[in-house]
């Protein structure tokens, strides 16, 4: 049945913004100046049991615990609360929350593909009471991005373990993260089939962290350079074992895929999150100033720029909410994720952009919320796949007879 | 809990509907574009179908089924033909006139006359829009109904539009009664039968879309009409306006999203039969980037109207809010439909043999008779923001003339 209601999800969405507003919002201005979160604030978090992306409860986590709750129709509802979950704490800030302790994106891959003994093993740094810990997901490499299929890193196998080499590059919590999954080739020859996903332990000779980046937005978030120097991984680290990759062809990159579908609507979420914010304080300034004497809420062109604001918006959350909906159904849903992401990335960026628009010279100050907004969001239309990449994701599922490159 | 689901009833209808939209109406859009009206035959399987009486209550010979229901069927009639979803729908708005606006006996008297299967020219419409105003100013709306000495109403004024006048046998015309001038609590709903002395119909218009059905201005000079003719819209008559105006913002946008998926189909089906500089012009990224983008406005369009179809059926004050919302994305996203649809057909696009140009078309008639973008995001700002101007704060300021739809928007 068509449903808009949040039911058991608005508890958790007002819990959340509680927190967004109180802990996250007020530190977002200095952590984007410092270029990173302060310690206590990493602990306070840790023992919230807020961690980004969250392990599931089996393995000790809390996070996606909660989204193991089935709807009505005895569907999960992870997915949906993760949009909610995310569109929310990136109102609050979004470079903040990607400091948050946990998996990351290395929490769906091992989730998705990984053995029994493999999630106890790397979800089990998470437990609370532990000290903060990251997870990461590596495939970006100074030769590829979007394009996964065109890894170079290469891994080789020598006895029971893979001598794996190359460049990682733009990972989330690389620098700090306790393990990463990170993607090789046995073979570029091979392509999509010659992919390999492991999880790599902080510390393993050979495995080091490059420069950290510094970036046009996103400036709390650590995106770190990863170097693979003859690092040798033990197979059980090679994610869902052996056995699974004589099975079937093509799993590692089915695995990278498969994080994407349900990651793509949340990265979208994100940036409805921002854009939210960015609307929120323009509606604001535009009701608190004069402009000739007139509040400048008052003149019908900005008044009206803030309706579509809010329609655009809108309309971006539903696209969220379908795809992880789906996604929650366990239907395929790659073609509606690259709608959500890239829908909310290019509605984010008209968003931030038309805020700054409307609050003039005011909305490019420092202090200011929206001139930060307005750098964070870009990389939204970047990472997870461009929205170039979101378009031909979406035009190949329309036009399945031609091949679009 | 979030769900984008519809229920196996309404996937059931949906599947009927759509074999309706293939099977007639896609293939009759043409003829009856040219003839200016639909043959009977096909207004009898609307009828048969139960699509005039799917939402209106059971107490009136109604399905009883809600607005996400019907806004589901109305995406799919428009995806045959937007033109032919409009036509068969002529009656429509008038039972939900008569549905918001009167009381029960009212309902049960007109309702099953408006939507009488067994004589589908006997047909009813809605009379709102006047001179230089749209649906949305209602509260300058400037027909008059004045309370006549030996009882009733006289009705005064002169109405745009109206859909089927040639035809209908009951207009329901929007007018205003004792209240002053500025104020949309005095807007009733008058019952005008064919025939009623003073009830003229007058120029036709020749439009640009949607000509499957015939559209007239209508005057009314002294028409008396009785008591029991005004459809009062009970203890809240605001609040009922709202409903009526959420209602039909709801149907056009799902018939505008009908279109926009129309175009989107066609536009990707040729995309990857034409070849141009040895490929297919679907491969072309310029060309199949314009396709995701159709298909993100579709979905998103798609999305709001339920939700504000949904809202309409648990009773929400936001109802007419959302639905303006989505009739706006809805227009915007049919518009844009129709302009890439015929862009990427290139010249087929611009000619008859192909559908497009008349999907075009009818998508820009549609959002310019269906609800006005512009006069909408006024009250949609007017609503949140407070009225236009240099007065006061930022709030509500009640000596707009534009307040008095802000308070009926709930603002």
């Amino acid at each position: 049945m068509i449903d808009f209601e949040l039911d058991g999800l608005a508890t958790i969405r007002d819990m959340v913004h509680w927190f967004a507003e109180n802990e996250v919002r007020p530190r977002a201005i200095e952590a984007d100046r410092r270029g990173g979160v302060s310690e206590d604030f990493i602990v306070k978090a840790q023992q919230l049991g807020l961690s980004a992306g969250g392990a599931p409860r089996e393995y000790g986590g809390e996070g996606d615990g909660l989204g193991e709750r089935k709807d009505r129709t005895g569907h999960r509802t992870a997915n949906r609360l993760a949009v909610v979950g995310a569109e929310e704490m990136a109102w609050g800030d979004p470079a903040v929350i990607l400091a948050f302790p946990g998996p990351g994106l290395g929490g769906p891959p091992v989730a998705l593909s990984g053995t029994p003994e493999q999630k106890k093993r790397f979800f089990s740094v998470f437990t609370p009471g532990k000290p903060p810990a990251w997870g990461a997901y590596a495939t970006t490499e100074p030769g590829c991005g979007s394009d996964v299929a065109a890894i170079a890193t290469t891994c080789k196998k020598d006895g029971d373990h893979y001598v794996l080499n190359g460049r990682k590059c733009f990972i989330t919590n690389g620098g700090r993260a306790s393990w990463v999954v990170v993607f090789a080739t046995i073979d570029p020859a091979l392509g999509r089939a010659g992919q390999r996903a492991f999880v790599v332990e902080r510390a393993t000779p050979g495995f080091t962290v490059g420069k950290i980046e510094k970036k046009l937005g996103l400036r709390a978030s650590e995106t770190a350079e990863l170097v693979l120097e003859n690092v040798r991984v033990h197979k059980d680290n090679l994610l869902g074992g052996e056995e699974r990759y004589e099975r079937a062809d093509k799993e590692g990159f089915k695995t990278a895929m498969k994080t994407f579908d349900s990651s793509r609507p949340m990265v979208g979420a994100m940036a409805l999150g921002i854009a939210r914010a960015a609307f929120e304080e323009a509606r604001a300034f535009v009701k608190e100033h004069y402009m000739l004497g007139r509040p400048v809420v008052r003149y019908g062109a900005v008044r009206e720029t803030l309706v579509e604001m809010e329609r655009r918006i809108d309309a971006g959350r539903l696209l969220c909410w379908s795809a992880a909906s789906m996604a929650d159904a366990g239907q395929p849903n790659s073609k509606e994720a690259s709608m959500a992401k890239a829908y909310c990335a290019r509605v984010g960026q008209w968003v931030t952009g038309k805020a700054m628009e409307l609050m003039g010279g005011f909305g490019t100050e420092r202090e200011r919320l929206v001139e930060k907004l307005y750098r964070d969001i870009k990389v939204y239309d970047i990472f997870e796949g461009t929205g170039e990449v979101q378009r031909l994701v979406i035009s190949r599922r329309l036009m399945p007879e031609i091949a679009i490159r | 809990m979030i769900s984008f689901e519809p229920t196996d009833e309404e996937k059931a209808i949906r599947e009927e509907v759509r074999k309706l939209a293939d099977k007639e109406l896609r293939a009759r859009a043409r003829e009856c574009e040219k003839a200016h009206d639909i043959p009977d035959a096909l207004r009898r399987t609307y009828h048969e179908l139960g699509l005039a009486v799917l939402d209106l209550p059971e107490s009136c010979g109604g399905a009883g089924l809600g607005a996400v229901t019907r806004a589901i069927v109305e995406e799919e009639l428009a995806f045959g033909d937007g033109g032919l979803a409009f036509g068969l729908g002529a009656s429509l708005f008038a039972s939900y006139a008569v549905l918001e606006l009167g009381d029960d006996a009212q309902r049960k008297a007109l309702i099953p006359r408006l939507s009488d299967p067994g004589a589908p020219a006997r047909r009813g419409t809605l009379a709102i829009a006047e001179g230089d105003l749209g649906a949305e100013l209602l509260d300058r709306l400037k027909t008059r109904a004045e309370r006549a000495r030996e009882g009733g109403y006289e009705i005064s004024g002169a109405k745009l539009f109206v859909p089927d006048a040639h035809a209908a046998e009951v207009f329901i015309v929007l007018a205003r009664g004792e209240g002053g001038p500025e104020s949309t609590g005095a807007l009733k709903g008058f019952v005008v039968e064919r025939g009623a002395p003073g009830l003229s119909v007058g120029r036709e218009d020749d439009r640009q879309g949607l000509n499957a059905v015939r559209s007239f201005a209508v005057d009314l000079a002294s028409v008396r009409v009785p008591e029991a003719a005004a459809l009062a819209g009970g203890d809240a008559p605001d609040a009922a306006l709202r409903r009526l105006l959420a209602r039909i913002w709801i149907v056009n946008a799902a018939r505008q999203v009908g279109i926009a998926r129309a175009c989107l189909e066609y536009a990707s089906y040729y995309a990857q039969e034409r070849s141009a500089f040895g490929q297919r012009i679907g491969q072309f990224q310029s060309i199949a980037f314009k396709v995701a983008d159709m298909a993100m406005d579709v979905d998103s369009a798609r999305w709001l109207t339920w939700r504000a179809a949904w809202e309409l059926d648990k009773g929400r004050e936001t109802a007419a809010r959302s639905a303006a919302l989505a009739g706006v994305h809805a227009n915007d996203a049919a518009c844009r439909a129709g302009i890439e649809a015929v862009q990427i057909l290139g010249g087929a696009g611009f000619m008859e043999d192909y559908p497009v140009e008349k999907w075009y078309r009818d998508a820009r008639s549609l959002a310019a008779v269906g609800g006005v973008d512009t006069l909408r995001n006024h009250f949609l700002a007017d609503t949140a923001y407070g009225p236009l101007g240099e007065a006061g704060g930022a709030g509500p300021d009640p000596s707009s003339a534009f307040a008095a739809f802000g308070q009926a928007f709930g603002g």
